[in-house]
């Protein structure tokens, strides 16, 4: 009789089995978005004013239509840079192999994870619009939670309300550390081809169908953050003490980080109850993008705008 | 990873990767070439409007026709219509956006944006005109579905009993939640559309602009103008129906007549829904210039936040607040705050008044009202800029007659309101209706047979008004049959509803048309008869003109049966009634003595002045009341009362 944590496992084989027929595997795919979203990145700095950062990007997407389109590429390959590196890491769990490496390649890949969230959210902040301006006070709000937490909040987001300091690590910081992280996972190896055409086509679809957007001071009362950030916004919504929020963020982590050194069978109860977490809180997200309307009051998709 | 998989996606190493650097630069060079390459719009015309750039205004400008505090140069499009601002396709710049922003569906993220009006478009969202809260629960009270005339309910969001689905099928249209499809200027058929329904004005030039985009498509050059401006005409569509203030304001009295018959005939009036009125006479208000918005504030009309369930509890004002017994209560211009402080801001008529009265009920400031320089009450019309003098109190009203201490002002000054009496209201199932909230064809419909449509005085009857009793004026809310087509059960209702009926006389009513007067009393329409017998006693009977209705065994027209009392429900309101016995035997024991000693001042200070005292003092010639009118027979009667 197969326990829960094994017959979840064999699902997922199976399912990474039938994305093999159809898809380069994660990893490949994973490779291919960094180096899209790096040179369409490339590209946007041309025109990215970081003493403007929200006019140049209006004019930008008001003005050039290659721009415009650039900005959609850049976008949603992260977006599936991101999906994929949590993908890649559920596939990897799911068929323990986090033992095909030491500790510390284990350690240093799980980094990917907080480095690629802030990559994400790095790029959202230098939207410079409304939603990013909001946001960035609600991390600012998070690491100021921490011991030292000005000192924290000075090295990731400078002082004052410049952005500086943001762009600087989503353009080198963050970014280098992911292409090193890569590097060393790939042994050296570029994106394979057919991964490469594959994102850089999808995204080039999806960009000419649909654009991301920017919101400005009128916006209304319903602001809502990335997609990937709305689980932490409606705990933020309900729980009073953000730090509850930062160490919960730090245990998961940590969790992720120590499975190969956790003797077994304890791992397997480690990865379940690391998947609890992902799926409640992507249920938390999905909650929160359909159901909360304007004044983030409880409302049905179909009855709000 | 297997290696199967492996050797699936992964080829030959050497010219596949290089392969890959080829497309990754080509591709880099070609979106490069391509990015700078590309036809740049002209930055510098990328208009700015609160803070951000607006690719809307680079098509739709220019447009004239804007209110200051609107002008797209200052606001832009999207504010209102949101929209993408965000993009020169068209398509995606029309994604999302709305064609009526004052919609209350939208209006947190159009009118009530945080930058614009965030406190109106809450407050307006809870008040009485955008939920008919009062209508819900009055009528489903009315039909037996709940216990009290004070319930939640919302016009937009009716259930499916058989007294919502009445309102849904015949009368849930008038309310600012209702949806606005479109853009039109507001007439007397125009319905909802929250904001724009009572602040949107079309100029000719909108007017036609409209009308060419509806028929070649050509894109309006000419917007109408959404201001604070609030005409008569605003109000008059909604407000010429149920207890029809806004006809009534102007004098006219809905009739059972069809349009031919009045042809070529003066004093009447067809309005665009086939309804005639004939003239009966105005609102003082109005025969001297005077608009709703002059009287009513922007908190009676929009919500001031707080839940009511009533018209009456909602609106702040009172005729007192202007004709004054005693000085007002005043604030300077400095100490005002908020929305009131906007509000003069953007009515210049009102620039000259520096302090300003509160009101009595709310103790808040009417920013139209004001003190002139000897504290006489000065009101400035808020869209006419007229200045209007309102006369204090008669000396009849300040110096309190007997018995005259709850008495309201509307008791003395409304000559006439419309009344109907006799309606049978029942559902046919096999026919269809239409939705009032969606327009759609519904399963079912209500019949309304209506009975007579009388312009007369109210009646008077007693309501509580923070606790107190008063007597107010009163109309048949419903004197109605029921048939709901569900059983065989039909309900008879007898239910007066407070009025205000916006006829205002400056004259008040005679003596006589209260103490001698059985519509007044709630006895309906009849005759009083006086007899005296051999030792000068007199009794009082009274003829109602209508028949009497078999289920409570009072004629059509009344609200309470003569020297009758009535309870459990009389009124679409909680605490109030009809006048009881003694209140009607201490009306006519004065009217009696009306019939030689007309009700002049003289008299009134006289004998109405404290009238227990004349009682004592009854001259030899005089008609000595008894039977029921015996005032021994009144005082024992009051003495049973009060244990």
């Amino acid at each position: 009789m197969k326990t829960l944590s094994e017959q979840f496992a064999s699902h997922m084989r199976r399912f990474f089995e039938l994305w093999s027929r159809v898809l380069p595997m994660p990893g490949f795919l994973i490779s291919a978005c960094m180096f899209v979203a790096a040179g369409s990145g490339i590209l946007l700095a041309f025109a990215y004013d970081i003493n403007r950062p929200f006019d140049s990007l209006q004019v930008l997407i008001l003005s050039n239509p290659a721009g415009t389109f650039l900005r959609g590429i850049h976008y949603w390959s992260a977006q599936f840079f991101f999906v994929l590196v949590v993908i890649h890491l559920i596939d990897q769990l799911s068929k323990d192999g986090e033992r095909e490496l030491s500790a510390g390649q284990w350690a240093r890949l799980s980094t990917m994870v907080p480095v690629t969230l802030f990559l994400m959210i790095s790029g959202y902040l230098l939207k410079g619009d409304r939603s990013a301006i909001l946001a960035r006070q609600v991390i600012e709000g998070l690491l100021g939670t921490l011991p030292m937490g000005d000192t924290f909040r000075f090295l990731v987001l400078g002082s004052g309300e410049g952005l500086q300091f943001v762009y600087s690590h989503h353009i080198s910081t963050a970014t280098l550390i992911v292409f090193m992280l890569i590097l060393e996972h790939s042994r050296g190896r570029w994106p394979e081809w057919l991964s490469f055409i594959w994102i850089l086509g999808i995204s080039m679809l999806i960009s000419a169908l649909k654009m991301p957007g920017l919101s400005h001071e009128g916006a209304g009362t319903l602001i809502k953050g990335p997609w990937f950030f709305l689980g932490l916004q409606q705990l933020l919504h309900w729980i009073s003490e953000p730090l509850w929020l930062v160490v919960g963020g730090a245990i998961c982590f940590g969790m992720l980080c120590s499975i190969p050194l956790i003797p077994a069978p304890s791992p397997k109860y480690v990865k379940v109850a690391l998947a609890v977490c992902l799926v409640l809180y992507m249920g938390l997200c999905l909650t929160t993008y359909a159901f909360r309307g304007p004044d983030w009051e409880w409302a049905l998709p179909w009855k709000s705008r | 990873m297997g290696p199967t998989v492996e050797k699936q996606v992964r080829g030959p190493e050497g010219f596949k990767e290089f392969l890959v650097a080829g497309i990754v630069i080509t591709a880099g060079i070609a979106s490069l070439i391509w990015f700078l390459k590309a036809p740049h719009r002209d930055v510098d015309n990328l208009p700015v409007v609160m803070g951000h750039r607006e690719g809307c205004l680079v098509c739709h400008l220019p447009m004239t026709g804007f209110s200051k505090a609107h002008d797209p140069a200052a606001i832009g499009c999207h504010s209102c219509h949101l929209g993408n601002p965000f993009t020169m396709e068209k398509g995606q710049a029309h994604e999302g956006m709305v064609i009526v922003p004052g919609n209350l569906k939208t209006i947190s993220s159009t009118c009530g944006n945080g930058d614009c009006h965030p406190q109106i478009s809450r407050n307006i969202q809870n008040s009485l005109m955008a939920t008919g809260r009062g209508m819900v629960s009055v009528n489903r009270y009315v039909f037996g579905e709940i216990d009290s005339p004070n319930g939640e309910g919302h016009l937009s969001r009716l259930g499916e009993t058989p007294a919502q689905d009445h309102l849904q099928k015949l009368c849930a249209s008038c309310h600012l939640a209702k949806t606005k499809q479109s853009p039109d200027p507001v007439g007397e058929r125009s319905r909802g559309g929250g904001c724009t329904a009572c602040h949107i004005n079309y100029s000719k030039g909108a007017k036609a602009a409209l009308e060419r985009y509806r028929e070649g498509g050509e894109i309006p050059k000419v917007h109408p103008a959404l201001m604070i401006k609030v005409t008569q005409g605003h109000c008059f569509g909604c407000h010429s129906r149920s207890g029809r203030i806004a006809t009534n304001y102007e004098g006219w009295h809905e009739t059972m007549l069809k349009p031919h018959e009045i042809k070529g005939q003066p004093n009447y009036r067809l309005l665009e829904d086939g309804r005639v009125f004939e003239r009966i006479s105005a609102d003082i208000h109005f025969d001297r210039g005077m608009e709703c918005v002059d009287c009513h504030t922007w908190r009676g009309l929009m919500g001031d936040g707080k839940k009511y369930y009533h018209e009456e509890d909602q609106v702040e004002i009172s005729c007192e607040d202007c004709h004054r017994l005693s000085p007002a209560q005043t604030i300077s211009r400095s100490a005002l705050t908020g929305i009131d402080l906007k509000l003069l801001a953007q009515r210049q008529a009102l620039d000259r008044l520096t302090r300003f009265v509160l009101s009595g009920k709310s103790s808040r400031p009417l920013i139209n009202v004001s003190l002139d320089r000897n504290g006489a009450i000065v009101v400035v019309g808020k869209n006419s800029g007229k200045t209007f003098l309102p006369k204090k109190p008669r000396p009849v009203c300040s110096s309190a007659i007997y018995g005259h201490e709850r008495l309201t002002c509307q008791s003395c000054h409304t000559p006439w309101a419309p009344s109907c009496i006799r309606c049978h209201t029942y559902y046919d199932a096999a026919k269809r209706a239409e939705d009032h909230i969606t327009g759609k064809a519904l399963k079912g419909r209500w019949i309304e047979e209506r009975g007579h449509l009388l312009a007369r005085q109210p009646a008077l009857g007693v309501r509580l008004e923070c606790g107190r009793e008063v007597v107010e004026t009163f109309i048949p809310g419903m004197i109605l049959t029921i048939d709901t087509g569900r059983g065989k059960h039909r309900i008879f209702r007898r239910l007066y509803a407070p009025t205000a009926a916006h006829t205002t006389s400056a004259k008040g009513l005679e003596c006589q048309a209260c103490h001698l007067n059985g519509v007044a009393l709630g006895l309906g329409e009849g005759l009083f008869s006086i007899k005296e017998d051999d030792v000068k006693q007199v009794t009082v009977s009274f003829h109602p003109l209508f028949q009497k209705r078999p289920e409570d065994g009072i004629a059509e027209d009344a609200w309470v049966g003569f020297l009758n009392e009535k309870e459990g429900m009389v009124s679409t309101r909680t605490g109030a009634r009809p006048f009881d016995a003694i209140e009607q035997r201490r009306v006519l024991l004065v009217g009696v003595c009306l019939t030689c000693h007309p009700g002049n001042e003289r008299n009134a200070k006289r004998i109405y002045k404290n009238f227990p005292q004349a009682l004592g003092r009854l001259s030899p010639r005089c008609l000595v009341p008894g039977g029921s009118l015996a005032v021994n027979r009144i005082k024992e009667m009051e003495q049973d009362r009060d244990p």
